[in-house]
Protein backbone atom coordinates (compact mmCIF):
# COMPACT_ATOMS: atom_id res chain seq x y z
CA UNK A 1 0.00 0.00 0.00
CA UNK A 2 1.50 3.06 -1.13
CA UNK A 3 0.21 5.57 1.80
CA UNK A 4 1.95 3.12 4.32
CA UNK A 5 5.21 4.54 2.80
CA UNK A 6 3.94 7.68 4.81
CA UNK A 7 3.78 6.06 8.52
CA UNK A 8 6.59 5.26 10.25
CA UNK A 9 8.23 2.06 10.97
CA UNK A 10 6.91 1.12 14.15
CA UNK A 11 3.02 2.60 13.19
CA UNK A 12 3.46 0.13 9.36
CA UNK A 13 4.10 -2.68 11.67
CA UNK A 14 1.67 -2.15 14.09
CA UNK A 15 -0.74 -0.63 12.47
CA UNK A 16 -0.92 -3.19 9.28
CA UNK A 17 -0.49 -6.00 11.94
CA UNK A 18 -3.99 -5.26 13.91
CA UNK A 19 -5.87 -4.25 10.78
CA UNK A 20 -4.78 -8.04 9.13
CA UNK A 21 -5.76 -9.30 11.95
CA UNK A 22 -8.62 -7.87 12.15
CA UNK A 23 -9.24 -9.07 8.59
CA UNK A 24 -9.93 -5.53 7.03
CA UNK A 25 -10.40 -5.12 3.45
CA UNK A 26 -7.80 -3.30 1.50
CA UNK A 27 -9.91 -0.50 1.16
CA UNK A 28 -10.73 0.05 4.99
CA UNK A 29 -7.07 -0.44 5.10
CA UNK A 30 -6.56 2.71 3.55
CA UNK A 31 -9.12 4.26 4.51
CA UNK A 32 -7.76 3.74 8.37
CA UNK A 33 -3.86 4.67 7.24
CA UNK A 34 -5.56 7.67 5.80
CA UNK A 35 -7.44 8.76 9.45
CA UNK A 36 -4.11 7.62 10.72
CA UNK A 37 -2.16 10.27 8.96
CA UNK A 38 -4.21 13.03 9.14
CA UNK A 39 -4.69 12.93 13.23
CA UNK A 40 -0.70 12.21 13.21
CA UNK A 41 0.26 14.62 10.27
CA UNK A 42 -2.46 17.04 9.23
CA UNK A 43 -2.16 20.24 11.05
CA UNK A 44 1.64 19.95 9.63
CA UNK A 45 0.73 18.93 6.52
CA UNK A 46 -2.05 21.97 5.66
CA UNK A 47 0.32 24.33 7.18
CA UNK A 48 3.12 23.39 4.41
CA UNK A 49 0.78 22.95 1.97
CA UNK A 50 -0.67 26.79 2.59
CA UNK A 51 2.88 28.17 2.81
CA UNK A 52 4.04 26.23 -0.47
CA UNK A 53 1.02 27.59 -1.90
CA UNK A 54 1.59 31.33 -0.45
CA UNK A 55 4.95 31.26 -1.41
CA UNK A 56 4.06 30.33 -4.65
CA UNK A 57 1.58 32.80 -5.49
CA UNK A 58 4.32 35.52 -4.35
CA UNK A 59 6.22 34.39 -6.16
CA UNK A 60 4.05 34.28 -9.26
CA UNK A 61 3.37 38.13 -8.47
CA UNK A 62 7.18 38.58 -8.19
CA UNK A 63 7.30 36.85 -11.59
CA UNK A 64 4.39 39.29 -13.19
CA UNK A 65 6.20 42.38 -11.97
CA UNK A 66 9.75 41.04 -12.94
CA UNK A 67 8.54 40.88 -16.89
CA UNK A 68 6.28 43.85 -16.47
CA UNK A 69 9.85 45.64 -15.79
CA UNK A 70 12.19 43.34 -18.30
CA UNK A 71 9.95 44.09 -20.74
CA UNK A 72 8.79 47.45 -20.56
CA UNK A 73 5.34 45.95 -20.71
CA UNK A 74 2.82 47.58 -18.02
CA UNK A 75 0.18 45.06 -19.54
CA UNK A 76 2.22 42.25 -17.58
CA UNK A 77 1.40 44.11 -14.52
CA UNK A 78 -2.13 43.83 -14.61
CA UNK A 79 -2.38 40.12 -14.11
CA UNK A 80 0.06 40.19 -11.30
CA UNK A 81 -1.08 37.49 -8.45
CA UNK A 82 -4.20 36.32 -9.99
CA UNK A 83 -4.21 32.85 -10.07
CA UNK A 84 -7.49 31.67 -9.02
CA UNK A 85 -6.00 28.18 -9.02
CA UNK A 86 -4.17 29.20 -5.51
CA UNK A 87 -7.34 31.17 -4.31
CA UNK A 88 -9.18 27.55 -5.08
CA UNK A 89 -6.21 26.13 -2.73
CA UNK A 90 -6.63 28.02 -0.37
CA UNK A 91 -10.01 27.53 0.22
CA UNK A 92 -9.25 24.02 0.25
CA UNK A 93 -6.48 24.44 2.66
CA UNK A 94 -9.05 26.17 5.35
CA UNK A 95 -11.12 23.25 4.86
CA UNK A 96 -8.44 21.39 6.31
CA UNK A 97 -7.88 22.83 8.97
CA UNK A 98 -11.64 23.02 9.84
CA UNK A 99 -11.63 19.32 9.53
CA UNK A 100 -8.56 19.29 11.79
CA UNK A 101 -10.29 21.23 14.33
CA UNK A 102 -12.99 19.10 13.93
CA UNK A 103 -11.02 16.07 14.11
CA UNK A 104 -8.80 17.36 17.21
CA UNK A 105 -12.08 17.98 19.13
CA UNK A 106 -13.61 14.66 18.10
CA UNK A 107 -10.96 12.64 19.42
CA UNK A 108 -9.66 15.32 22.33
CA UNK A 109 -6.15 15.41 21.91
CA UNK A 110 -4.60 19.05 22.57
CA UNK A 111 -5.70 21.72 21.43
CA UNK A 112 -3.61 24.48 21.43
CA UNK A 113 -1.21 23.31 18.33
CA UNK A 114 -4.47 23.24 16.16
CA UNK A 115 -5.61 26.99 17.33
CA UNK A 116 -2.02 28.06 16.62
CA UNK A 117 -2.01 26.46 13.17
CA UNK A 118 -5.37 28.09 12.24
CA UNK A 119 -4.48 31.50 13.53
CA UNK A 120 -1.59 31.57 11.58
CA UNK A 121 -3.09 29.64 8.86
CA UNK A 122 -5.88 32.10 8.17
CA UNK A 123 -3.06 35.28 8.60
CA UNK A 124 -1.48 33.22 5.63
CA UNK A 125 -4.43 33.02 4.02
CA UNK A 126 -5.46 36.49 4.20
CA UNK A 127 -2.59 37.96 3.11
CA UNK A 128 -1.65 35.42 0.26
CA UNK A 129 -5.46 36.41 -1.05
CA UNK A 130 -4.51 38.92 -3.53
CA UNK A 131 -8.10 39.53 -4.68
CA UNK A 132 -8.43 41.21 -1.09
CA UNK A 133 -8.44 44.75 -1.40
CA UNK A 134 -5.26 45.38 1.06
CA UNK A 135 -5.98 47.48 4.46
CA UNK A 136 -4.94 46.43 8.19
CA UNK A 137 -7.83 45.15 9.29
CA UNK A 138 -9.89 43.56 5.58
CA UNK A 139 -7.33 40.47 5.78
CA UNK A 140 -8.09 39.67 9.77
CA UNK A 141 -11.79 39.58 8.91
CA UNK A 142 -11.47 37.99 5.82
CA UNK A 143 -9.57 35.15 7.93
CA UNK A 144 -12.11 34.71 9.65
CA UNK A 145 -14.82 34.54 6.99
CA UNK A 146 -13.27 32.11 5.25
CA UNK A 147 -11.87 30.03 8.17
CA UNK A 148 -15.42 30.02 9.14
CA UNK A 149 -16.50 28.74 5.93
CA UNK A 150 -13.41 26.50 6.23
CA UNK A 151 -14.56 24.96 9.55
CA UNK A 152 -18.54 24.29 7.91
CA UNK A 153 -16.52 22.47 5.35
CA UNK A 154 -14.07 21.02 7.67
CA UNK A 155 -16.89 19.44 9.42
CA UNK A 156 -18.45 17.52 6.68
CA UNK A 157 -15.52 16.35 5.48
CA UNK A 158 -14.29 15.16 8.93
CA UNK A 159 -17.39 13.39 9.87
CA UNK A 160 -17.10 11.56 6.75
CA UNK A 161 -13.63 10.87 7.59
CA UNK A 162 -14.41 9.61 11.17
CA UNK A 163 -17.21 7.91 10.53
CA UNK B 1 -6.35 14.85 34.63
CA UNK B 2 -7.21 11.85 32.06
CA UNK B 3 -9.49 12.68 29.17
CA UNK B 4 -12.38 9.97 29.47
CA UNK B 5 -11.09 8.03 25.96
CA UNK B 6 -7.31 8.21 28.16
CA UNK B 7 -9.27 6.29 30.99
CA UNK B 8 -10.95 3.79 29.04
CA UNK B 9 -7.79 3.39 27.31
CA UNK B 10 -5.79 2.58 30.27
CA UNK B 11 -8.60 0.56 31.68
CA UNK B 12 -8.58 -2.16 28.99
CA UNK B 13 -4.56 -2.13 29.08
CA UNK B 14 -4.55 -2.82 32.37
CA UNK B 15 -7.52 -5.53 32.10
CA UNK B 16 -5.34 -7.22 29.27
CA UNK B 17 -2.42 -7.91 31.27
CA UNK B 18 0.45 -8.99 29.18
CA UNK B 19 -1.48 -9.86 26.36
CA UNK B 20 -2.32 -6.11 25.76
CA UNK B 21 -1.53 -4.63 21.75
CA UNK B 22 -3.34 -2.54 19.64
CA UNK B 23 -5.88 -4.68 17.84
CA UNK B 24 -6.48 -6.25 21.52
CA UNK B 25 -6.72 -2.96 23.48
CA UNK B 26 -9.14 -1.39 20.42
CA UNK B 27 -11.58 -5.25 20.62
CA UNK B 28 -11.51 -4.15 24.37
CA UNK B 29 -12.74 -0.81 24.50
CA UNK B 30 -15.42 -1.24 21.58
CA UNK B 31 -16.55 -4.24 23.94
CA UNK B 32 -17.16 -2.21 27.46
CA UNK B 33 -17.90 1.46 26.39
CA UNK B 34 -20.07 -0.29 23.10
CA UNK B 35 -18.61 2.84 21.23
CA UNK B 36 -16.56 2.36 17.81
CA UNK B 37 -12.85 2.94 18.06
CA UNK B 38 -10.44 3.69 15.33
CA UNK B 39 -6.81 3.15 15.14
CA UNK B 40 -5.75 6.70 14.27
CA UNK B 41 -7.47 7.69 17.69
CA UNK B 42 -6.02 4.68 19.75
CA UNK B 43 -2.56 5.09 18.65
CA UNK B 44 -2.28 8.87 18.35
CA UNK B 45 -3.54 8.21 22.21
CA UNK B 46 -1.56 5.39 22.99
CA UNK B 47 1.41 7.56 21.79
CA UNK B 48 0.26 10.79 23.94
CA UNK B 49 0.20 8.08 27.31
CA UNK B 50 3.44 7.24 26.25
CA UNK B 51 4.75 10.65 26.36
CA UNK B 52 2.92 11.55 29.59
CA UNK B 53 4.80 8.26 31.28
CA UNK B 54 1.16 6.52 31.62
CA UNK B 55 1.79 3.44 29.78
CA UNK B 56 5.36 2.22 28.11
CA UNK B 57 5.35 0.65 24.82
CA UNK B 58 7.50 -2.10 22.95
CA UNK B 59 7.63 -4.43 19.57
CA UNK B 60 6.33 -7.71 20.46
CA UNK B 61 6.70 -10.80 18.07
CA UNK B 62 5.20 -11.34 15.05
CA UNK B 63 2.50 -13.68 13.69
CA UNK B 64 1.05 -15.66 10.46
CA UNK B 65 -2.31 -13.68 10.89
CA UNK B 66 -1.03 -10.45 11.58
CA UNK B 67 0.90 -11.02 7.83
CA UNK B 68 4.01 -11.62 9.54
CA UNK B 69 4.20 -7.88 11.49
CA UNK B 70 4.67 -7.25 14.77
CA UNK B 71 2.54 -6.25 17.65
CA UNK B 72 3.10 -2.99 19.37
CA UNK B 73 2.58 -4.51 23.31
CA UNK B 74 1.90 -1.91 26.17
CA UNK B 75 1.56 -1.65 29.76
CA UNK B 76 0.55 0.51 32.43
CA UNK B 77 3.14 2.27 34.02
CA UNK B 78 3.08 2.87 37.79
CA UNK B 79 1.94 6.71 37.36
CA UNK B 80 -0.44 5.71 34.42
CA UNK B 81 -2.24 3.53 37.23
CA UNK B 82 -2.12 6.11 39.74
CA UNK B 83 -3.91 8.49 37.59
CA UNK B 84 -6.12 6.33 36.19
CA UNK B 85 -7.27 5.93 39.84
CA UNK B 86 -7.30 9.37 40.41
CA UNK B 87 -9.92 9.97 37.25
CA UNK B 88 -11.80 7.46 39.31
CA UNK B 89 -12.19 7.69 42.44
CA UNK B 90 -13.03 11.86 40.51
CA UNK B 91 -16.34 10.23 38.36
CA UNK B 92 -17.09 8.38 41.68
CA UNK B 93 -16.96 11.05 43.96
CA UNK B 94 -18.72 13.62 41.03
CA UNK B 95 -21.79 11.01 40.82
CA UNK B 96 -22.18 10.12 44.31
CA UNK B 97 -25.71 10.90 45.48
CA UNK B 98 -26.81 11.91 41.42
CA UNK B 99 -29.20 9.88 40.18
CA UNK B 100 -28.67 9.03 36.65
CA UNK B 101 -32.30 6.90 36.05
CA UNK B 102 -33.66 7.98 32.85
CA UNK B 103 -37.14 9.09 32.96
CA UNK B 104 -39.64 6.48 31.09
Amino acid sequence: MILARFLSDTDREAVLGDLAESGASRFRMSLEVVRLLLRRHGWTLFLTLLLVCFTANQASDLAWRFAAWFFHQPAFAAGTGRVPTWDKLYWLLSGGFGADLYLGWRSGRAQRQNVGVVIVGSALFSLGDDQIPYSHALPVLFGVVFLGGGIVLGALFGRVISA
Amino acid sequence: MLGEFEYLLLTATARLGEGAYGAAIRKEIELSAGRRCSLGALYTTIDRLESKGLIETWMGEATPQRGGRAKRMARVTEKGSREASAFYKAVVKATAGVPWSVPA
